[in-house]
């Protein structure tokens, strides 16, 4: 088969696989059902404050998996699902932080400073209306560098990295994702040794179960799904709660101001906001393709950035950055948008998940089965390969997301506005039954809770401690991969000790991975 | 007396922990060493991970405790440990309740044991249906201070809508505890 | 609906196996636990799924598939051991686990006389894979390129595979780098970016072997492939073991005779119709069933048990 062979597989079996129901006429797929399910589902997710699009896909991965089954056919309807929730979750982040100035997502945060100002001053529609239209041409530039970047690089790894190399290659992401990404990159480091660590409790390839203490429940590993969950959900669920509980008084009144203007997006505003979101789109996605980074920082440094702009260019009578001005929004929606779909090119390339939506894909395509998320997926082979077909079934469902948050998701955005009103302090509880009613059912045993209590309570003091959960969470995820990589190089070269130091590329690797962790720390240093 | 920099606190901790883990843990509780000879070759065994693990724990803590301290730093306060372990006692006591409250109703009231009966309405959601509603009405009655009718509400909505969503529309799935019996 | 519709199913299932089968003679006193000891999503887990869907619907059990993998299958092995012996607990595995992996894992305790064998449902295909660009057509012509100077990386899944595949090389003045790695996927894997240059396959080759991608270069079975008949077996190397294995349903020990001899029969029907889900994906996967049961196979799991201390002192030399 030939690429374009495999791309059209890939968009057939989205669009031509299982039929749901027949629309007037037109059968329509149970995976495009699913992704448009999933993104609506992810826009009210992300508009309720205290869920994200991480609770989300933790809840729905067992209730997919139970509907669909474990076999191939499964894939492409379940990540359909999970991709239309992040796309659904980054746009519906902005509507509380616009219409409430509370942020619905971290990464909206920036978007509270003139969305809401905007609100105020009665454009609470417009300013809606420039969130979407920036979030969603920065995802679609996005999804496009990562379908055109995905396959080449993965096509450069297969052919250049052996086992040494990609042993390396994992020991320089996970020491740049440690350091990069909170604020402190000792504790960084510590999060990502904690992550390896409980990851080789039980497992490793002897018949006696390691570090294991003779318990029953903990000699087969940890279960990934229940160690992640815990940490990012659980502990996020107690972080929240814990603020709640502080606060004692549930969130004051909230006053409607009176809104003027048509609120609609003229040509003139989108004139004025695109240079905006083209500097943005390509912040984001560049920071995207970054293992580890987050919107966040894309959002940081995407306002910065359009605000510098905007202050050598912007006309008299504009508000400034702040105090209103939708090229703020517009800045920063971009920005934490077009993270996204970037940030699936390390996974897809490299096999190595660069952040917590992708950590999800990854356990959906583990725990289903017939896909490893990975440089192996593009293989061009003569014979089908199914992998790829699935790859580009991916990327059509990412495209079908996108369509649909050009065509109605503005619309159904704007009506999210009544999600605030759900309080947190009962809603937040009934996540976490659900989250560990979740978790059991899919691997059925007590234990499950019990790992997912103790990584919540981890994952509860990190946050509290000022470390970011990520890195804990991509060493559990890679932990496994590291050790069997190595031992397979080091079992590869006969025994070679320095097989990390074998060709060029693996010491240049090792040396980044060295130098990364000195580098990060004398600035942070510094600037303190 | 000098207060302790929150750092150098997780520096100790994560020192302690890693010399526990690379002194004591791992040579008792591993079969093969950091690497072993198996026919006739060198290869890595499985102590080395670990071992890799813990001293890349080492250093961080070593950094952490000879790095710049922030003034600002984020530290727990005894606030962070009562509601922590107000959270944990109720999810254990929901756990418990989880696990045992059917078994112990089929002994009080039925003739065969629970694990026959752990797909038969009623036993079968006796368990996650007490155990449940602790968790969730008990974590929203410590956030309010109180226990009100709202937090019972949502407790008994989060088992029915779990029950619905999970055990009525999939047979193969099952609730909490009737894998474990 | 989908109650009734069970029920309809479930009525005709009772009245085709009244017909003749033992199963209609027991019924278990509850749901059956069905413990699976290999990975979600993989061939051997899609195969017990199909026949746990397959016994639903034949005779009304009620079946509850759950995963306990790792460790070669002395995990399920373990988690089963314990179990009732009514018939409302079994597993499926591979015969591997009861014996080689049982003799290596030493801590766990574990024996074949601790279960109680139901009955085999199908063998593996096992060949030594290569890819067809490598330019070897037989196991000799990779000895000859090793002995060239070229180092040959061997990908093997399991120690009992690490063993034989150092053994073969022994006796063949060889030194392979073995490269042990998880299930039989990762080897394909392996094999194909080119990580290792040939590997054990259980079944797995099977289409890349019909494009013409990979080849047999020998088959690891005291028997030849079905798929090659013509690539050499082992002994045609001076190699006196063998990697037979089949994937097996055990119970605990001293099964209830009632149970045991229902359910093994239930599920022999099952793999031996290629009509049944079940048994169309094992022809497809594994190239057909293979029923082995009572008598015949206590002897075929004690022999595997007792065999495997030879191969792995043989290997330790």
């Amino acid at each position: 088969m030939t690429a374009l062979d495999y791309i059209l597989a890939g968009v057939l079996a989205v669009i031509h696989g299982p039929e749901a129901f027949t629309l007037l006429g037109i059968p329509v797929s149970v995976t495009v059902l699913m992704v448009v399910a999933g993104f609506f589902a992810g826009i009210v997710v992300g508009a309720t404050p205290g869920l994200g699009q991480v609770i989300a896909l933790a809840i729905s991965l067992p209730i997919l998996i139970s509907i669909f089954g474990f076999n191939a056919s499964a894939l492409l309807p379940v990540m359909g699902f999970m991709i239309g929730i992040m796309k659904g979750s980054t746009v519906g982040g902005a509507v509380p932080a616009i219409l409430f100035n509370t942020p619905g997502t971290p990464d909206s945060y920036m978007t509270t400073l003139d969305g809401y100002p905007m609100t105020r001053n009665g454009q609470a529609q417009k300013a809606l209306r420039v969130a979407h239209f920036s979030s969603v041409s920065g995802d679609t530039f996005s999804d496009i560098c990562l379908f055109v970047f995905a396959p080449s690089l993965a096509i450069l790894v297969e052919r250049y990295l052996d086992l040494p190399e990609k042993t390396a290659l994992i020991i320089l992401s996970l020491s740049f994702i440690a350091v990069v990404v909170g604020r402190s990159p000792a504790k960084g480091l510590a999060a990502a040794a904690l992550g390896l660590f409980f990851v080789y409790v039980g497992t490793g390839e002897d018949f006696h179960p390691r570090l294991s203490l003779n318990a029953p429940a903990l000699a087969d590993g940890i279960p990934i799904t229940a160690a992640v969950i815990g940490v990012l959900v659980v502990g996020s669920i107690f972080s929240e709660l814990e603020k709640l509980w502080r606060e004692k008084s549930i969130a004051g009144a909230i006053t409607p101001t009176s809104q003027s203007g048509d609120g609609r997006l003229h040509w003139t505003d989108i004139r004025r906001i695109a240079p905006y979101i083209g500097r943005s789109a390509v912040i984001g996605t560049a920071i995207g393709a970054l293992p580890g980074i987050g919107s966040t920082l894309a959002a940081t440094l995407g306002y910065a950035s359009g605000g510098a702009f905007h202050r050598r260019r912007k006309a008299p009578d504009e508000p400034e950055f702040g105090k209103g001005a939708m090229q703020g929004i517009a800045a920063t929606e971009a920005a934490n948008s077009s993270v996204a779909g970037a940030n699936l090119i390390p996974v897809l390339s490299l096999g190595i998940p660069g952040n917590t939506a992708a950590v999800f894909l990854v356990l959906a395509a583990d725990t289903i089965g017939g896909f490893n998320p990975g440089p192996g997926v593009f293989r061009f082979t003569s014979t089908e390969n199914p992998e790829l077909v699935i790859a580009f079934g991916l990327f059509t469902t990412m495209v079908i997301a996108n369509i649909l948050n050009w065509t109605v998701g503005g619309v159904f955005m704007r009506c999210m506005g009544i999600m605030i009103r759900i309080p947190k302090q009962y809603l937040l509880p009934v996540v976490l039954l659900l989250t560990f009613a979740s978790l059991y059912v899919q691997q059925t045993s007590m234990a499950m809770i019990g790992f997912a209590l103790f990584f919540g309570a981890l994952g509860y003091i990190m946050i509290k401690l000022g470390v970011s959960p990520l890195p804990f969470v991509i060493a559990f995820v890679l932990g496994r991969q590291l050790e069997s990589t190595a031992r397979q190089a080091f079992s590869a070269t006969g025994g070679d000790p320095f097989f990390l130091f074998s060709s060029w590329i693996a010491v240049a690797f090792m040396a980044g991975a060295v130098a990364i962790i000195v580098i990060t720390i004398q600035r942070r240093r510094a600037s303190t | 007396m000098r207060r302790i920099h929150p750092d150098t606190a997780l520096a100790v901790i994560l020192l302690a922990f890693a010399a526990l883990v690379l002194v004591f843990w791992l040579p008792a509780d591993t079969d093969t060493g950091l690497y072993e000879i198996k026919r006739g070759k060198f290869t890595i065994g499985d102590a080395l991970a670990p071992a890799f693990a813990g001293t890349v724990m080492a250093i961080a803590g070593l950094l952490l405790l000879f790095g710049s301290k922030a003034r600002d730093a984020p530290k727990l306060d005894t606030g962070h440990v009562k509601f922590l372990s107000a959270m944990i006692a109720i999810v254990l006591a929901g756990m418990v309740l989880m696990r045992w409250a059917g078994p112990a109703a089929t002994m009080l009231f039925a003739d065969d044991d629970y694990r026959l009966l752990r797909d038969t309405v009623p036993w079968k959601y006796l368990g996650f249906s007490s155990g449940g509603f602790v968790i969730v009405a008990g974590a929203s009655s410590v956030v309010e201070g109180r226990f009100s009718r709202g937090a019972a509400l949502a407790g008994v909505v989060a088992v029915l809508f779990i029950i619905a969503l999970y055990d009525l529309p999939f047979e193969d799935l099952l609730l909490p505890p009737n894998g474990d019996v | 609906m989908t109650r009734l519709l069970k029920a309809t199913v479930m009525a005709l299932g009772l009245a085709a196996a009244a017909s003749g089968a033992a199963a209609a003679d027991w019924t278990p006193p509850g749901p059956i636990k069905m413990i699976i000891a290999f990975r979600a999503g993989g061939g051997a887990d899609t195969q017990a799924r199909l026949i746990a869907e397959e016994l639903e619907a034949r005779h009304g059990w009620k079946i509850i598939p759950e995963q306990v993998t790792g460790k070669g299958g002395i995990n399920a092995a373990l988690a089963l051991k314990d179990e009732p012996a009514d018939g409302t607990a079994i597993a499926i595995l591979v015969t591997e686990t009861l014996g080689y992996n049982m003799v290596a894992a030493k801590g766990s305790g574990l024996s074949p006389s601790d279960f109680t064998g139901l009955t085999t449902t199908a063998g593996f295909q096992m060949g030594i894979v290569s890819k067809t660009d490598s330019g070897y057509t037989t196991l000799a012509d990779v000895f000859e390129a090793a002995k060239g100077g070229a180092e040959i990386r061997f990908g093997v899944m399991s120690p009992r595979l690490a063993d034989l595949a150092y053994v073969v090389g022994r006796e063949n003045g060889v030194d392979f780098n073995i490269i042990s790695v998880q299930g039989g996927k990762a080897v394909l894997d392996g094999v194909n970016a080119g990580d290792m240059d040939v590997g054990f396959m259980a079944g797995i080759q099977a289409n890349g072997v019909a494009a013409g991608d990979l080849v047999n270069l020998a088959s690891a079975l005291s028997a030849p492939l079905v798929q090659s008949p013509d690539a050499p077996t082992l002994d045609a190397f001076g190699v006196e073991y063998n990697a037979d294995g089949h994937f097996v349903f055990v119970g605990p020990a001293n099964m209830d005779t009632a149970a045991a001899d229902a359910i093994s029969s239930a599920i022999a029907e099952i793999v031996s119709d290629t009509g049944t889900k079940a048994g169309g994906m094992i022809k497809k996967a594994f190239g057909g069933s293979v029923v082995i049961a009572g008598d015949e196979l206590s002897s075929l799991i004690n022999a595997g048990y007792e065999g495997a201390g030879k191969l792995m002192a043989d290997a330790a030399n």
